[in-house]
């Protein structure tokens, strides 16, 4: 095999693909990539055996043929190159790489052990436009889980049907839940849950894409863009009944300027205890007081002008948690629905986008 | 720079408080103990430990070595009232004090001969000082190092004094008995005398690789310690690791609920502790000793950390519901570790994990703790705890 690719390509394109390549492995063969070149171009291949990425990369074959090679020292090495072009030319298991006066000869192994990308055989499949798809999955991703031993708060929850998808996702402290309005003639009403992982990975090639081919199977979830395809397992239910702990009846409502709201957010948790992040609105008339008192380290307090007509209310919250949440609004005010000091609050953007309804929730954190 | 460590060990504390207290004791010999008939001696006065009495030794025992002794519960919250005073006492002469347990400490005092002498100076006053503040005497032993100041402090027991000076400590080692070696048992010490060494100097003249394969990481520690050589330092204090409560039954039994109402007593117990302290820990474990002495411990770890008695007895009892005794129980111990900090705030739950009433149920033991600080232990009382 002999390639010659843009410097600029093969890095944008390596660095996107070594995401995928296991840093810890007991197969050898997984921590490398593969890289193929054939009459229809370049291609570079990396599986942990959950997800699976083939991505072409543009260049000029001259000669044909495969090879396996490790992955994040390729990543390492074409990071650290500078030049136009790069020459990759396989002799056997070994892959010699030249870009201007720079040579390295790696050692890889033979292409045969390497795992053949997984045959996608879905249940149901939808084209969708990349930049929904995208904002979609900002909007819910940040509050999967990380806790192991809940597995299937570890994932997003896909909601397919024919005139909606939507994605909701939830660590047990707070729930993030977007919807869009699509029209999926085509559909089988379905309910999965996907990895956080493949939903990142997807997010480093759709950009630029004019379309993303979903398809959806028992246990897996493609995605098909014009150059690249990503095949992953998806994480087994059951996810835990969360309509029943969005919030219906919360009445008090909090109008605040997003922006303003997290600027006060970041300032005050400086001095927030480390483990809890905590800060605590005091709501009373028209007014927003953030304060934050933590033993040995001091105190911090900073006056919002808001809308707020209940009665005054004192509730914690982890402050993290708030600028998540800022984050991924993208009105410029917000509405916080309250109840109760130890129940759950409801944040939504005040104008919702045309295309997409969105509710976060989050749970106080006691005030002790 | 050398460093001068010092070891401070009261003499007889328990026994010597209770005479503290009770000055009609003095000159018996009091024996303090598990009040009941099958407890272990916890601590025993000189007067005592001349009839042959010493701690760990069952009660009924020391009775029968010593039957006019004066026999009398623990009582702890006194004892560590005295050792707080004890150590703000040691705090006087470094701020490096690091308690091992009530009644004994190490404190780093090196670099304090400007400001109180040599070593034997300072030990006088330390000793002058612990004497002035409590009425007490203790033993102090004064060396390089920690394990070599520990071995002082038992050499001229009560109210003793060795200072072992850098320069001695070669010829203080090898005529030190290798029984007298910090964290030697009967057992370890049978094992080296069958390889000829009597003495800790005599570790030198064996082949390191042997003791270390012998022994491991234990067989490391021998050998430096052989050459005067212990690293470690003296840690100011130390976050509690575990907290844990065990009891000799009054009588054997294979009997699940005598065992599972002691293991409700101990939770409640440890539970209070943790919250007293601000803890949550996250593993629970079952300890039991059998009637043949053979002891196991089973643990399970929890997803969430808990400072519940409720879940604790919870915890403990499925660990005991999968044992299958063979042989009856005569201690049952119940411990807590992986500890974290309970913090008064608490991230609150979308989805109510683990029991839905966790959040009642702290409301109900934090108000059970209030009562007992106002009313005292046994004031509110678990209804099937009741005799």
């Amino acid at each position: 095999m002999k390639v010659i690719i843009p410097l600029l390509e093969l890095s944008r394109k390596v660095s996107a693909i070594s995401t995928v390549v296991p840093s810890k492995t007991t197969m050898p063969i997984l921590s490398t990539m593969l890289i193929g070149a054939d009459g229809n171009g370049i291609t570079f291949s990396a599986t942990d055996l959950d997800i699976s990425v083939t991505s072409k990369v543009k260049g000029r074959v001259e000669v044909e043929g495969k090879i396996a090679v490790p992955g994040k020292k390729i990543a390492e090495i074409v990071k650290s190159l500078s030049g136009d072009e790069v020459i990759l030319e396989a002799d056997r298991e070994k892959l010699t790489i030249i870009c201007c006066k720079s040579r390295f000869v790696v050692n890889g192994r033979s292409s045969d052990d390497f795992p053949t990308m997984p045959k996608q055989e879905g249940k149901t499949s939808f084209t969708i436009n990349p930049g929904l798809l995208l904002k979609l999955i900002q909007k819910s991703i940040y509050a999967v889980s990380t806790d192991l031993t809940r597995p299937a708060l570890c994932g997003v929850l896909w909601e397919v049907d024919r005139n909606r998808l939507a994605m909701i996702s939830t660590d047990g402290h707070r729930l993030a839940k977007v919807e869009t309005k699509i029209e999926l003639p085509d559909v089988k009403k379905m309910d999965v849950i996907v990895p956080p992982k493949a939903l990142s990975t997807l997010k480093a090639y759709a950009e630029g894409e004019e379309k993303i081919d979903v398809d959806i199977g028992e246990n897996s979830i493609s995605f098909e863009m014009s150059g690249t395809s990503i095949y992953s397992r998806l994480f087994e239910g059951p996810f835990p009944n969360y309509q029943k702990v969005i919030p219906a009846a919360n009445e008090k409502e909090l109008v605040v300027t997003k922006s303003v709201l997290a600027d006060a957010t970041r300032r005050v948790a400086i001095l927030s205890d480390a483990l809890t992040h905590q800060v605590i609105f005091s709501l009373d008339k028209d007014k927003l007081k953030l304060h934050v008192s933590t033993q040995e380290i001091g105190e911090a307090s900073e006056e919002i002008e808001a809308s707020f007509s209940s009665d005054p209310l004192e509730i914690g919250y982890n402050a993290s948690y708030i600028l998540d949440i800022m984050r991924t609004i993208d009105s410029d005010e917000i509405s916080f629905l309250l109840d109760r000091p130890d129940n759950a609050g409801l944040i939504k953007p005040v104008s919702q986008e045309a295309d997409i309804k969105q509710v976060c929730i989050i749970m106080p954190l006691r005030i002790g | 720079m050398m460093r001068l460590i010092a070891h401070i060990d009261m003499d007889a504390f328990f026994a010597a408080v209770e005479m503290l207290d009770d000055p009609g004791l003095r000159g018996r010999p009091v024996i303090v103990g598990g009040d009941s008939r099958r407890g272990v001696v916890s601590a025993a006065g000189y007067e005592a430990r001349a009839f042959g009495v010493h701690s760990a030794m069952p009660i009924f025992q020391a009775k029968r070595l010593c039957p006019d002794g004066v026999f009398l519960p623990v009582r702890m919250e006194r004892y560590r009232e005295v050792s707080r005073d004890l150590m703000r006492c040691l705090g006087e002469f470094s701020p490096l004090v690091e308690q091992v347990s009530v009644d004994e400490a190490f404190m780093d005092c090196t670099g304090t001969g400007k400001l109180f002498g040599d070593p034997e100076r300072l030990a006088v006053r330390i000793k002058k000082r612990i004497v002035e503040l409590t009425s007490l005497t203790c033993s102090v032993g004064m060396a390089p190092c920690k394990f070599l100041a520990k071995i002082a402090s038992d050499m001229d027991k009560p109210d003793g004094l060795t200072v072992i000076s850098p320069g001695e400590v070669r010829r203080f080692i090898d005529g030190l008995p290798i029984g007298k070696v910090p964290g030697i048992g009967t057992r370890t010490m049978e094992c080296l005398k069958k390889i000829g060494i009597t003495h800790l100097g005599d570790v030198r003249n064996y082949p390191g690789k042997l003791i270390r394969e012998m022994f491991g990481k234990f067989g490391e520690r021998l050998i430096r310690n052989a050459d005067g050589i212990d690293d470690s330092p003296v840690v100011p204090y130390t976050e509690p690791k575990s907290v844990s409560s065990e009891r000799t039954l009054p009588e054997d039994t294979d009997d699940n609920g005598v065992l599972e109402k002691h293991i409700l007593r101990q939770s409640g117990i440890i539970a209070r502790r943790l919250r007293k302290h601000s803890l949550r820990g996250r593993t629970v474990t079952l300890k039991l000793k059998f009637s043949d002495f053979r002891q196991i411990t089973r643990s399970v770890t929890l997803d969430k950390p808990t400072f519940l008695g409720g879940t604790i007895y919870r915890e403990t009892v499925k660990l005991l519901a999968a044992e299958r005794l063979t042989k009856s129980v005569r201690l049952v111990g119940v411990g807590v570790s992986n500890l974290e900090p309970a913090g008064g705030t608490a991230q609150q739950d979308l989805f109510g994990t683990g029991s839905p009433s966790e959040e009642k149920w702290e409301r109900a033991e934090r108000a059970v703790d209030e009562i007992v600080k106002r009313y005292g232990d046994g004031s509110v009382k678990r209804g099937r705890l009741l005799d």
